[in-house]
């Protein structure tokens, strides 16, 4: 029989049993502590790691046992007959032609911008698990083959079709959809697949491809590299085929980041949710170990009691919080980021990572393990003293010094800067406990107005344990909330900003209507006849596309030359903009993002060598700019330096200007006209087509909001929770008031009033604290997305992050609260 | 002011049973005068000091303090009734931990509507006659047993009660501590000419009260199995 410091297991069991019987509400506040920050943390870490793994995933499952690709370096692509070389090449095992091309679904029930990929039966040959059926003609169908998912969203079933718009045309195709079964992990990706055949003729690239994977015979890897080098000619690129995933890290990493941050604050929340929980039944627990010793139990066997009720509490709150971070995941966190689907091939698959969940896992046992250490430890209604409350600020003082130092020092480490202000706040509380009691006391000494608040404040004067950890939950909170909701609302003014003067160059923008960065080229329609449209006054051709250099998928723009803004000023960081803009209008030269060109060693007036479609070319710095909201940075030269480079006069988009008096509906309608009903293209007015991107600009960053918004709700719920806990734990207090004269309702307001002033330092506290971090976070935000985010306080924010907390907390709690205070005045001589 | 109880019932349902915890109690406390009760656990003598305090309403009968009857007030007008007439000491205290001692003592006075800082400054001399005079900035925890039994006998006396009650106001406190505040108690309710009920297990009570009675089951009874009686508490 397994034993345990002598004692037996199930006697153990039968100890934890007899504790939920007796504290089952603090038992289940501990345990939600625990749950609520392990499915935090675990729904960030999948989601994550689900865009980067759903991608791997698509990546491997296509190209199989390919190592080597070579990439079209714009959406042209290149001729096909370079793949039947390639596969000629010496050293070559196979090689599989691929076309990718961005186009726009239209359905009965909605449209979808997402990226066509057209294959070819040499597919299979590479052996991934979607060659064969991607290779496979009677899976793919005659037409488009999508997954179940696309097809619900655009509402057509298999066998009906659907409107396709690629290169500005719009025809109707037929549509099969991929059972999850045959599709596998491309089935659960927006992709839609078709042979390459018919996703050259849709796309209007006749004979071209911009993909084609190798697969070199062992150990000729090096020697085929080279060949291939010599064989794209520097108009393609030649890489190893993860190279995409990289650029995708690359893309998604400060997200990653900020994400991870939150998840770490959630983490702490949750701890403290736990540990508040914890602290109801110390004393109760110190009694117990001392009359278990009276009965003459060893000291080891407390400890293992403690000990294993801790882990059992460990493992069934990891459990659920594991549950509940699927839940998380499934419910909330499963959308796939668009403005990251037109750029690389995610797709919204799952990526099981087992050591995540055992991460987690862990890290909840070990939550309830500390609490369980703290619980043998402290008594929780004890004073912390005035001199350990000074040593708690100094050293939170100190903490923030640190943070502000390293964090100026070296940016990339401001995301460990923002729990170490966390933890400040929690050390800042002993002092602001006595400082506003204290301060609210000399207020309401003398005024009888507020007797209910002075009775309140004689429970708070002394800062104890439990009211400190109650405190630092709404604390920490906050805290996250407005110092990461801080420098969100920062990016999002910043790239509103941008939007705004990036599209005031124009009435009405035609492009292919995906919610993209118009990097998508089409056929140009006759811009003869549209100019001649009367309500037109001028038409302009803006071409943009991706660029991939090392890790960087860069954002080519081609800018009009007779555009009356060649850069935005709101994207300027060195430079003069009149300069630059006269330089870009004559040619030859660029702007580059900042982060790029110092990547690059390159400084305005330098030259800088990209590596085009035509070959690599070298413009002169005209200035650096910020990145115009795409992470991984912009270079912008005129659009006739871009049609030379890229090879193709195509434009991505049509800036319309319109006749004085025209309004933008009539002139949408006189352009729509004039681009005829056959056409593909969509025309938004200034206002769409800034809503449009106005969502696109959110939806990188949607995640922080949905966490900050989690966090805000769970950490108001365990506030409510532990003051309902407190207010219920103090019943025979109350009722000994009562016998001394006091009401029902007095009872409630005092404690009312009590719960607002430990709310309301919280809530302080986590402002204060939160809005210094916002000032670290914004620093750390522009430097790592290189975004024009200026640092700004709203007000209403803040009010909103701490009201929140508040009016949640305290209507939540006033409930219970009521209830206590209807307690019998037998209750008084319980004790 | 004379309290008195005249036939008073209380039943508590337990399960499918009715018990009288005080059944047919009639008991009159003239000013001045201290009545030590005592009975076994059980006997029913919290219900009656809390029926005596306008805590708990009586089945039937009735509760007169100076022939008003007080039994039947509304709840917040006894909770008025007993935050400006009755001293409630209890065993366990119950003080805020936080708060100091003067703000324990004056929190009837704060709750009947006072600033605080006037409060304290009333309850001040409270304190100096019970020895607390200099550590009236202290809280409870700094206290010992006796001490806080003595915040606990300030705070029921701060609002000038006219009646006083008290549970057990020695049993956490040892032999001499225990003579010290019952002959305090005795005392007051001499000088303040208070009519006081004190529910007490201990022996000594017996010494300082003007009548001792014994409650069985609801019922009062004569004294005359406690070692060293004195009175002549005959009931109604």
């Amino acid at each position: 029989m397994i034993r345990l410091a002598g004692l037996r297991i199930r006697a153990l069991f039968g100890f934890y049993a007899a504790r939920i019987r007796q504290h089952p509400v603090q038992e289940m506040l501990a345990g939600a502590g625990i749950a609520v920050g392990v499915a935090l943390v675990y729904a960030v870490m999948v989601s994550s790691a689900s865009i980067t793994g759903s991608a791997a995933r698509v990546v491997e499952g296509v190209a199989g046992h390919a190592q080597l690709q070579v990439t079209a370096r714009s959406d042209q692509g290149f001729d096909q007959r370079l793949a039947a070389e390639i596969r000629a090449l010496d050293g070559v095992e196979d090689a599989a032609p691929l076309l990718r091309s961005n186009v726009m679904l239209v359905g009965p029930d909605g449209s979808r911008s997402t990226q066509m990929v057209g294959v070819s039966p040499t597919l299979a040959a590479l052996g991934g698990e979607l060659g064969p059926i991607l290779a496979d003609g009677d899976a793919l169908g005659t037409g488009l083959a999508v997954s179940e998912g696309v097809a619900e969203s655009l509402g057509v079933a298999s066998g009906g079709s659907v409107e396709l718009r690629a290169d500005g045309r719009a025809r109707m195709v037929p549509l099969s959809v991929l059972s999850p079964e045959v599709g596998g992990a491309l089935a659960g990706s927006g992709a839609v697949v078709t042979s390459l055949r018919l996703a050259q003729r849709y796309a209007n690239r006749d004979r071209r491809v911009s993909q084609v994977l190798v697969q070199t015979i062992s150990g000729r890897r090096p020697a085929v590299e080279r060949e291939l080098e010599r064989l794209a000619g520097g108009f393609a690129n030649v890489t190893g085929v993860d190279a995409e995933l990289a650029a995708l890290r690359q893309a998604t990493k400060p997200n990653d980041q900020s994400t991870q941050l939150f998840a770490a604050i959630g983490v702490m929340v949750g701890w403290l949710i736990s540990f508040n929980a914890m602290l109801f039944t110390v004393a109760e627990r110190r009694r117990f170990v001392t009359a278990l010793r009276l009965e003459g139990a060893s000291p080891r066997q407390p400890l293992t009691i403690l000990g294993f009720e801790a882990l059992l509490l460990g493992v069934l709150a990891s459990g659920f919080g594991l549950l509940l971070g699927e839940l998380l995941v499934r419910l909330i966190f499963d959308d796939v980021p668009d403005y990251l689907a037109f750029a690389f091939p995610v797709g919204s698959g799952r990526d099981f990572q087992p050591s995540i969940v055992v991460l987690c896992f862990l890290g909840g046992v070990l939550a309830a393990g500390l609490d369980a250490f703290y619980r043998g430890q402290a008594e929780s209604r004890e004073e912390i003293a005035p001199r350990t409350g000074r040593f708690l600020l100094w050293t939170a003082l100190a903490v923030v010094a640190a943070t502000t130092v390293v964090a100026v020092a070296v940016p990339a480490v401001t995301i460990v800067g923002g729990i170490t202000l966390a933890v400040a706040a929690m050390l800042v509380m002993p002092v602001a406990f006595r400082f506003a009691a204290g301060w609210l006391e000399r207020v309401t000494g003398s005024t009888s107005r507020l007797n209910m608040l002075s009775v309140a404040l004689m429970e708070l004067r002394g800062p104890t344990t439990r009211g400190v950890a109650l405190t630092a939950v709404a604390a920490v909170a906050v805290y996250g909330s407005v110092a990461i909701g801080g420098a969100r609302d920062d990016i999002v003014r910043g790239l509103d900003s941008h939007t705004r003067q990036w599209l005031s160059n124009a009435d009405l923008w035609v492009t292919t209507g995906g919610q993209d960065l118009m990097i998508n080229s089409f056929t140009a329609p006759d811009l003869d006849r549209l100019r001649a449209a009367e309500a037109v006054a001028a038409v302009r051709v803006h071409r943009g596309g991706f660029l991939d250099i090392g890790d960087r998928r860069l954002w080519l723009i081609g800018r009009p030359v007779d555009s009356p803004t060649m850069i935005p000023a709101s994207q300027m960081l060195d430079g003069d903009i009149e300069q630059a803009t006269a330089r870009l209008r004559a040619g030859g030269w660029a702007t580059a993002s900042a982060a790029f060109a110092n990547e690059r060693g390159v400084e305005v007036g330098d030259r800088l060598r990209l590596p085009t479609p035509t070959g690599a070319r070298s413009f002169r710095l005209a200035a650096t700019t910020l990145n115009f909201g795409w992470i991984p940075g912009a270079v912008t030269i005129n659009n006739r330096d871009y049609a030379d480079a890229v090879g193709t006069v195509a434009p991505s988009a049509l800036e319309v200007d319109l006749a004085p008096g025209t309004s933008a509906e009539a002139g949408r309608q006189a352009v729509e006209a004039a681009l005829g009903p056959a056409s593909g293209l969509t025309v938004q007015t200034r206002a769409e087509r800034e809503a449009q991107y106005y969502d696109f600009g959110r939806e990188g960053i949607a995640r922080l909001d949905q966490i900050a918004a989690l966090l805000l709700l769970a950490a108001a719920l365990a506030v409510a929770c532990a003051l309902a806990a407190a207010a219920w734990q103090r019943r025979p207090r109350l009722a000994a008031l009562k016998i001394q004269g006091a009401t029902r309702t007095q009872l409630w307001r005092a404690m009312l009033c009590e719960a607002g002033v430990l709310v309301a330092i919280g809530c302080t506290v986590g402002l204060t604290l939160g809005v210094y971090g916002h000032l670290l976070a914004g620093r750390f935000v522009r430097s790592a997305t290189g975004f024009a985010s200026p640092f700004t306080l709203q007000a209403d924010e803040l009010l909103l992050a701490g009201g929140f907390v508040a009016v949640v907390a305290l209507a939540v709690s006033a409930i219970p609260g009521w209830f206590a205070a209807g307690a019998s005045a037998r209750a008084s001589f319980s004790e | 002011m004379r309290l008195e109880l005249r036939e008073v019932v209380k039943r508590y349902r337990s399960g499918t049973e009715t018990i009288r915890a005080v059944d047919r109690v009639s008991l009159t406390v003239a000013p001045g005068e201290l009545v030590a009760l005592y009975g076994p656990s059980g006997s029913g003598k919290t219900t009656l000091l809390l029926t005596a305090g306008a805590m708990l309403r009586p089945d039937s009968g009735a509760v007169l303090a100076d022939d008003r009857v007080i039994s039947a007030l509304p709840e917040s007008k006894a909770a008025a009734f007993r935050r400006d007439n009755i001293g409630f000491v209890l065993q366990s205290f119950h003080l805020m931990d936080s708060a100091t001692i003067a703000d324990n003592a004056a929190i009837k006075l704060v709750l009947a509507g006072m600033p605080p800082r006037r409060a304290r400054r009333l309850v001040r001399p409270w304190l100096e006659r019970l020895g607390l005079g200099e550590r009236h900035a202290a809280t409870p925890a700094r206290l010992s047993t006796g001490e806080r039994q003595r915040v606990a006998i300030a705070r029921a006396l701060a609002n000038d009660p006219k009646i006083l009650l008290a549970d057990e106001p020695t049993g956490s406190l040892d032999a001499d501590r225990s003579r010290d505040v019952l002959r305090l108690l005795r005392d007051l309710t001499r000088e303040r000419a208070l009519p006081a009920i004190v529910v007490t297990h201990d022996p000594e009570a017996a010494e300082v009260a003007d009548r001792t009675l014994v409650l069985r089951d609801g019922r009062l009874t004569d004294a005359g199995t406690l070692p060293r009686p004195v009175g002549s508490g005959t009931g109604p």
